[in-house]
């Protein structure tokens, strides 16, 4: 199919990007209806607590207000795949920030002015923020109700009458004969903070339930599709009465995945008589209430031979999911197996716990939970090697997984990149030539699986004027996916990239897809796009073959022409579309689909399963450092980032993606932590001095390094790129810290504070 | 709690008075969006820490989303829908945000566009650092802020270099 490669790989013009620098691109807050009405959201001011008694009397009263809603008004639970969720809380809130009612009113004024007039009367209940507190016997139950929740129990075990969600265990070999040959066994845990996505969007939503009782809802949206089906199950309604458009997202990271502002949002569009209703929400409210990645905490025990071969790990990984469940089982699940790392151990022993608190809720966010993981291993992996006397890179060349070799979930892999990338890493960092006199490096390798099973589908069909219209799900949030799937679709039918339109995702007009999230899209929905233009180009053929008078044989297509090879024969696109009275032809309209192969679901009791992913990422990345003891600044020199992308289908848009996680990745290691106060309540909600993000002065040069190991179902080999970057850094700045001054950090970020405290600067921390 | 009655004020938005009805503690942030339909002023954070709001007021950068939307009556506002007339004659900012593949999600790119063209015109020979610098106040989550710098760089040569080159016209 691909013999001749015009598009792909090439740095064409973003697709996007003109009405980008003009101004022009409509995110979903720009929009704005007739008759539209604005909606605020009254929130819990309390982190656990029976609600006695709404008063709503005065608000009503104001002047402009057309609807106020309560839990029981729409007495709906959603999240997938445990539907704990409701709408508007109902009879108890378990967090600050938690929705308890919706107004809608005819301009913000009024919206706020009525806020401000609800009374809401609570039970305060005792409020559990630690989730070792919230885990032991005893504790106080946050979701008393839990047994009566759906849940897709294939996916996840909970502990019943516990705030333990879900618990997954990965056994694999025999972790005590592991243990028994080991000569040197190292300990350590290793804490990951909560911090917030920061997509500079906020969330943003317009939602309107016509009279016939469709409901349409123009949102920051990841995963459309998702989300339609997530309402849509929780409303009882069939899928196609929900329609979810995503105009252009700014930004999303994962804090758009799944439903975040929308449900209010619905409860009370519910109530306005077919009047659209808008929501926008303030950056506090994103803040402490629109998901945030959440804490964990990991402990890991690992035996390994005097050469650094690792022979046995056992850890326990604990997630903080916050007062909801969102993606919380399926996170502790793909991290606590991650806690392999990229690393052959015979024998293992990880238990996962996934539990409730009274907090903002945990959500996805880039990386998956490999951030956390990978700088405990990674950090973990250090400290072996230094226990060792072992070469950092060395020791992580012996025990790399290689083709052939079996991951912690029992799946052989093949088309590896790692060793590629920690290669490419070493020599772009120049890890063998002496380091500048008070600096300090560190490399960290990473894997990282992506969702399944895991389906998209595509269209593509012709215009009238030869040009391509592409329907997918898939949502541009900046990394580029309408430029990639262009090319890719423009590659396959053999159509000028310019000539290819990618129509935005709206679920009422393109096809299913899971989710824009996991770094699958390039994979999943570019071999969707492939096999949609594969199938248009057939028909294109079919047309042209007659049009030209010659066999299909002798027909090559490129550059929206086909040619007769051999002659000065052809016909455009153009020539060969259109649907016109009096056309010969009819609509070219190709279609496909991927789901990949073959994948299973995990074994619960074991965590293994054959194939529980298409493919993975692999990466390595490499922190030069130094920091002033006096002050305990960490200064960043230089940032190499090695990936494998399978293969490089835009070079540009690869490197923006491995600059951007790289900075999320900095910002998270050494600066961003959201603080709760002693009531639960989020006391640092706001960008600036109170909650720091790394900026243009902080970022030091950053190299992306691509290999290219092609994945066998790879689009042209193409694996996931947009998770890679963020996953191993804050391992790497730990781990660099050490070697620049001696001192081990543990927690996340890196503080100045905590570097004072560990070079004993400062006394010990007081809190307990 | 009593709402003020609104009251007409007239803005001179990218060269053109607008009529607006506002209240006393509109911001201008809202006002210049919802009143005057410019959408590329964005809103991030309500509390001058993002950028995503900058507009130039009298040729100086502004944060939108503190300024009431009265207090800019009788200054020039300035917005990115102004800095091309169309998509053939894109300032040379735009064109370089472009052609460093600048811009991910786009949503901090008109506040940044904005930022760059009031440092540009404060500084032709900005270096990178002093480039760093003055985008500081503009958080971009996509980009890790390398493809903007340079952006900005780029525009800074082919501007001084479009300057030098009038300047000889002009001489010979």
């Amino acid at each position: 199919m691909n013999e001749r490669i015009s598009v792909v790989g090439q740095r064409v013009r973003q697709a996007d990007i003109l009405e980008k620098v003009m101004g022009r691109a409509v995110f979903t807050a720009d929009l704005a209806f007739p008759r539209m009405l604005t909606a605020q959201v009254v929130r819990s001011p309390i982190a656990h607590g029976k609600i006695r008694h709404i008063d709503v009397s005065r608000a009503e009263r104001v002047k402009g207000v057309r609807a106020i809603v309560r839990g029981s008004d729409a007495p709906y639970r959603y999240n997938l795949p445990l539907r704990d969720q409701p709408f508007l809380a109902i009879d108890r809130v378990r967090y600050v920030g938690e929705p308890v009612v919706g107004i809608a009113a005819e301009d913000e004024d009024a919206a706020r002015e009525a806020a401000s007039l609800i009374h809401v009367d609570y039970e305060p209940l005792p409020a559990v923020f630690d989730p070792e507190q919230a885990r032991a016997p005893g504790a106080p139950l946050i979701h008393p109700e839990f047994e009566s929740y759906w849940r897709d129990s294939k996916l996840f075990t909970s502990v019943p009458n516990s705030n333990v969600l879900s618990h997954f265990k990965l056994r694999k070999g025999d972790c005590e004969a592991g243990f028994a040959q080991a000569e040197a066994i190292f300990e350590g845990t290793y804490k990951s903070q909560a911090f917030n996505h920061g997509a500079l969007e906020p969330h943003a939503c317009i939602a309107q339930v016509e009279r016939h009782g469709q409901l349409t809802l123009w949102s920051t949206q990841q995963s459309p599709w998702f989300a339609a089906d997530d309402l849509a199950i929780a409303l009882g309604w069939p899928v196609h009465r929900v329609r979810v458009i995503a105009p252009y997202l700014g930004g999303g990271f994962g804090a758009k995945h799944g439903l975040k502002a929308e449900p209010p949002l619905v409860a009370i569009a519910l109530k306005t008589d077919g009047r659209p209703v808008k929501l926008v929400l303030t950056r506090e409210e994103v803040f402490s209430a629109a998901g945030v990645r959440g804490a964990v905490t990991v402990k890991i025990r690992t035996g390994v031979k005097r050469d650094g071969t690792i022979v046995a790990r056992e850890a326990e990984v604990v997630w903080d999911t916050g007062a909801y469940a969102d993606v919380g089982p399926l996170l502790c699940r793909n991290g606590s197996y991650s806690v392999t790392g990229p690393y052959r151990i015979p024998n293992q022993k990880i238990d996962g716990y996934c539990v409730y608190t009274n907090k903002v809720v945990t959500s996805a966010f880039r990386s998956y939970g490999i951030m956390e993981m990978s700088f405990a291993y990674e950090s973990h992996m250090d400290e072996i090697a230094r226990g060792l006397g072992i070469d950092p890179v060395e020791i992580r060349r012996r025990n790399l997984i290689e083709d052939g070799d079996e991951t912690a979930t029992g799946e052989r892999l093949k088309a590896i990149g790692l060793k590629p990338t920690l290669d490419a890493c070493a020599a772009a960092m120049g890890w063998d030539e002496p380091k500048p006199p008070g600096r300090g490096r560190a490399i960290v390798t990473t894997a990282k699986s992506s969702v399944a099973p895991s389906g998209s589908s595509a269209f593509i069909q012709m215009n009238d004027d030869g040009t391509l219209n592409v329907m997918c799900a898939t949502t541009d949030m900046g990394q580029g996916a309408r430029t990639v799937m262009s090319q890719l679709a423009a590659e396959a039918v053999g159509a000028r990239y310019e000539d290819v339109h990618l129509i935005a995702s709206d679920t009422a007009v393109t096809p299913p897809d899971r989710s824009t999230s996991s770094s699958r899209s390039t994979f999943n929905m570019g071999n969707a796009v492939i096999r949609a233009g594969t199938d248009a180009k057939k028909q294109v053929l079919e047309k042209a073959a007659e049009l030209l008078d010659a066999p299909i044989e002798e027909l090559e297509v490129r550059d929206s022409t086909v040619r007769v090879r051999n002659s000065n024969r052809f016909c455009t696109f153009k020539e060969i579309a259109g649907v016109r009275p009096g056309s010969p032809y009819g609509p070219i309209v190709g279609r496909g689909s991927y789901v990949p192969e073959g994948t299973t679901p995990f074994d619960l009791e074991t965590g293994q399963g054959r194939r529980i992913t298409g493919f993975w990422l692999y990466s390595s990345q490499g922190v030069e450092l130094s920091v002033d003891t006096d002050t305990g600044k960490v200064t960043l020199h230089n940032i190499v980032s090695a990936h494998d992308t399978g293969r490089t289908l835009n070079p540009a848009a690869c490197e923006g993606q491995v600059d951007g996680g790289v900075a999320i990745g900095c910002s998270a290691a050494l600066m961003e932590e959201l603080v709760l106060d002693e009531s639960g309540r989020v006391a640092n909600a706001a960008f600036g001095d109170d909650y720091p993000t790394i900026t243009s002065a902080d970022l030091p040069p950053i190299t992306p390094v691509f290999v290219e190991i092609p994945h066998p179902d790879g689009p042209y080999g193409a694996k996931g790129i947009g998770e890679g970057p963020t996953t191993g850094i804050a391992a790497a700045v730990a781990n660099a810290v050490e070697d620049a001054i001696g001192v081990r950090i543990r927690d996340l970020p890196i503080t100045p504070e905590k570097i004072l405290r560990a070079l004993g600067k400062l006394p010990a921390e007081d809190r307990p | 709690m009593t709402r003020a009655a609104k009251q007409m004020i007239e803005l001179n938005v990218d060269g053109e008075l607008v009529e607006v009805p506002v209240r006393p503690h509109h911001l201008l942030v809202d006002v210049i969006r919802d009143g005057c339909g410019r959408m590329s002023v964005k809103e991030g954070c309500e509390s001058a820490s993002c950028g995503a709001c900058t507009v130039l007021i009298d040729g100086e950068p502004a944060l939108s989303c503190i300024t009431l939307a009265v207090d800019a009556v009788g200054h020039e506002i300035r917005t990115a829908e102004s800095l091309s007339t169309s998509d053939r004659k894109l300032h040379p900012l735009q064109q370089a945000f472009i052609d460093h593949h600048a811009v991910q999600c786009g949503f901090c790119t008109p506040g940044m566009l904005l930022t760059g063209l009031a440092l540009l015109q404060a500084n032709p020979h900005p270096d990178e650092a002093e480039i760093r610098s003055a985008i500081s106040g503009n958080i971009c989550r996509c980009t890790g802020y390398v493809r903007i710098v340079r952006a900005i760089a780029d525009a800074a040569q082919k501007m001084n270099h479009g300057a030098a080159s009038r300047a000889k016209e002009l001489a010979s």
